[in-house]
C-alpha cells in the first residue's frame, strides 16, 4: 500500500460550474418527483392501449439516469481516497453509460411492443368513464393525461441540455435525451389513442414504432459515447458528432512556447475533466519547463484536470 | 420539436368536431344494426340459464335483449363454452358475451367490459358486480353498451324514488 501514489486531487470547478452542477442535482431531484407523479396517474388512467403500458414501462425506465446521475455527483465528491487511488472522476463515465442502456431499453421496449401489438393484431381495448352522470369515451382521459405528462419532460430535458452543455457533461445529456423521448411517446401516445378513435387498432402501435426508431438512435448513439469514453477514445464534443477542439488548442498554446521542439497530446474524458499527457519533442526537460507547460494547461481551459508531461522519444517515424 | 404536439392538438381540436367519434375498428355497431347483434352465452345461473335446446333465459339474458330492443337490432344467441366464445370475442366476432365470467380470468385484459350491470336476481339479494364481456377495439360499440346501461340505471332509481 505504501508504494501507491494517490493522483492529486481533482481540480476545483469554477463557481459558474459548480452551481451548475448543483442546479442539475435539483433537476434530477424534480425528475425523479414528476416521474413519479407522471407513473401513478399513468397507471390510473391506463386503458389496454399499447402506447400507454409502454409509457408507464418508459417512465419507469427513465428513473434510471436521474438516480444514476446524483448517484455518480455523490460518489464523485468523495475524491481520491487509498483505495480510489485515481480519484473518482469516471463516475460520470459510469453514469453515462448505465443512462444511454436505460435509453436503449426504452427504445427496445417501445420496438417490442409495438410489434407484438401489429404482428398478434390486438385490439387495444379502451373503455368508457362516467363524469357526471354522462358516458364518455375514455381515450379522451387518456389523451388528456398524456398531454399533461408529456410537457414536464419538456421543460425539465431543455433546461438539462442547457446545463449540460455549459457543464459537457454529457450523462446529463443523455438525461435529456430520456425526456425527450418521454415527451415524444407521449405525443405519439396521443396520436395513437385518437387513431384507436377513428377505429384504426393499429395506430397506437404505429405511432409509438415510429417514435421508438427515433429512441433507439438516441440510445445507440449515447452507447457508442459512452464505450468510447470508457476507452479513453478521442474526447468527442457534447452532440458526440465532432471531435473536441480543447486538445488541438492546448498543444498549440504549448508550441506557442519560445524553446519547445514540438508536442503532440493524448487525452481522454473523465468525467467532467480532459486529463491525459502532453509530449514534448524536446532532448531534455528542466522542472522549470515542466512547471510553465502546465501552468499553460491550467490557464487554458477549467475542463483540463490531470496533465502529464513527458519527453516524447519514438523515432519521428512512430510518431503519427 | 414543438410542432409535434401542437399536430396533435390541432388533430385533436378536428376529431372533437366529428360526430361519428369515436368509431369501432370492426364495424361492429353498423354490422348490429345491418345484420344482427351476436351475443354468446354460457350457462351460469341464476344470472344466465343456457338450456338444452340453447334457450337463453336470465336476468343479464333479458337485460341484452333489452338493449337489442331499445336499438332495432335483430338478436342472435350463441350459446356454448366460455373460453371458445371469449376467443371469438377476442377477434371481434361476438357483440358481446354473458355468463361464466371470473373477475381472475385470464381474459380480463384482453377484451372490453361494460359498466358494472346493477342487476339482482330478487329484490333483497345481493348485488355482485358483474359486467358484460366487450370486443376489444369498439369504441363506438362499447359508448353505445354504456350509455344503455347507465339510462336503464337511472330509470331504475327514478322508478324506486317514486
Amino acid at each position: 500500500m505504501t508504494s501507491s501514489a494517490p493522483r492529486p486531487p481533482p481540480r476545483a470547478l469554477p463557481e459558474a460550474q459548480q452551481q451548475a452542477l448543483r442546479r442539475a442535482e435539483r433537476l434530477c431531484w424534480w425528475t425523479l418527483l414528476w416521474i413519479a407523479l407522471a407513473s401513478t396517474l399513468m397507471y390510473f388512467s391506463m386503458g389496454g392501449s399499447q402506447t400507454m403500458k409502454t409509457a408507464l414501462v418508459e417512465d419507469l425506465l427513465s428513473l434510471v439516469p436521474p438516480i444514476a446521475f446524483l448517484v455518480a455527483s455523490r460518489f464523485r465528491r468523495k475524491g481520491v481516497d487509498e483505495e480510489y487511488i485515481a480519484g473518482r472522476e469516471r463516475a460520470f463515465n459510469v453514469n453515462f453509460l448505465i443512462s444511454a442502456v436505460a435509453l436503449t431499453g426504452v427504445g427496445l421496449a417501445l420496438v417490442y411492443d409495438g410489434l407484438h401489438t401489429l404482428l398478434t393484431a390486438t385490439r387495444p381495448v379502451v373503455g368508457t368513464i362516467t363524469v357526471a352522470g354522462h358516458v364518455f369515451w375514455q381515450g379522451w382521459l387518456m389523451m388528456a393525461a398524456l398531454a399533461v405528462t408529456a410537457v414536464p419532460p419538456m421543460i425539465l430535458g431543455n433546461k438539462k441540455l442547457g446545463l449540460a452543455r455549459q457543464l459537457s457533461l454529457k450523462p446529463l445529456h443523455t438525461d435529456a435525451d430520456t425526456g425527450k423521448a418521454d415527451w415524444m411517446t407521449a405525443a405519439a401516445g396521443i396520436v395513437g389513442v385518437a387513431g384507436i378513435g377513428m377505429g384504426w387498432w393499429w395506430a397506437d402501435a404505429t405511432a409509438a414504432l415510429v417514435i421508438s426508431c427515433n429512441i433507439l438512435h438516441d440510445g445507440a448513439t449515447n452507447l457508442r459515447g459512452a464505450v468510447r469514453d470508457l476507452h479513453d477514445a478521442r474526447p468527442q464534443k457534447l452532440e458526440r458528432d465532432e471531435p473536441d477542439p480543447l486538445p488541438e488548442r492546448l498543444c498549440a498554446e504549448i508550441s506557442a512556447l519560445p524553446w519547445m521542439d514540438g508536442c503532440t497530446v493524448r487525452l481522454h474524458e473523465e468525467g467532467l475533466h480532459l486529463s491525459g499527457i502532453v509530449l514534448l519533442r524536446n532532448r531534455t526537460l528542466t522542472a522549470a519547463q515542466l512547471e510553465e507547460v502546465r501552468a499553460i494547461a491550467q490557464a487554458v481551459d477549467w475542463r483540463l484536470d490531470q496533465i502529464d508531461v513527458s519527453i516524447d522519444d519514438r523515432a519521428p517515424s512512430e510518431r503519427r | 420539436m414543438p410542432r409535434s404536439p401542437l399536430a396533435a392538438l390541432v388533430l385533436l381540436l378536428l376529431l372533437a368536431g366529428c360526430d361519428h367519434y369515436p368509431r369501432d375498428a370492426d364495424d361492429m355497431t353498423a354490422l348490429a344494426a345491418e345484420r344482427s347483434m351476436q351475443v354468446g352465452a354460457s350457462h351460469d345461473p341464476p344470472w344466465v340459464r343456457v338450456s338444452a335446446d340453447g334457450q337463453v333465459s336470465g336476468p343479464e339474458a333479458e337485460l341484452v335483449r333489452d338493449f337489442a330492443r331499445a336499438h332495432g337490432y335483430r338478436l342472435r344467441w350463441r350459446p356454448g363454452g366460455h373460453d371458445a366464445l371469449m376467443r371469438e370475442l377476442e377477434r371481434a366476432r361476438l357483440h358481446a358475451v354473458i355468463g361464466g365470467h371470473d373477475p381472475d380470468s385470464p381474459w380480463q385484459p384482453m377484451v372490453g367490459w361494460s359498466r358494472p350491470l346493477h342487476l339482482r336476481t330478487d329484490d333483497d339479494a345481493a348485488m355482485p358486480e358483474r359486467r358484460i364481456a366487450l370486443p376489444p377495439g369498439q369504441s363506438a360499440w362499447q359508448l353505445e353498451v354504456d350509455r344503455h346501461l347507465l339510462e336503464r340505471e337511472r330509470q331504475r332509481e327514478g322508478g324506486r324514488a317514486r
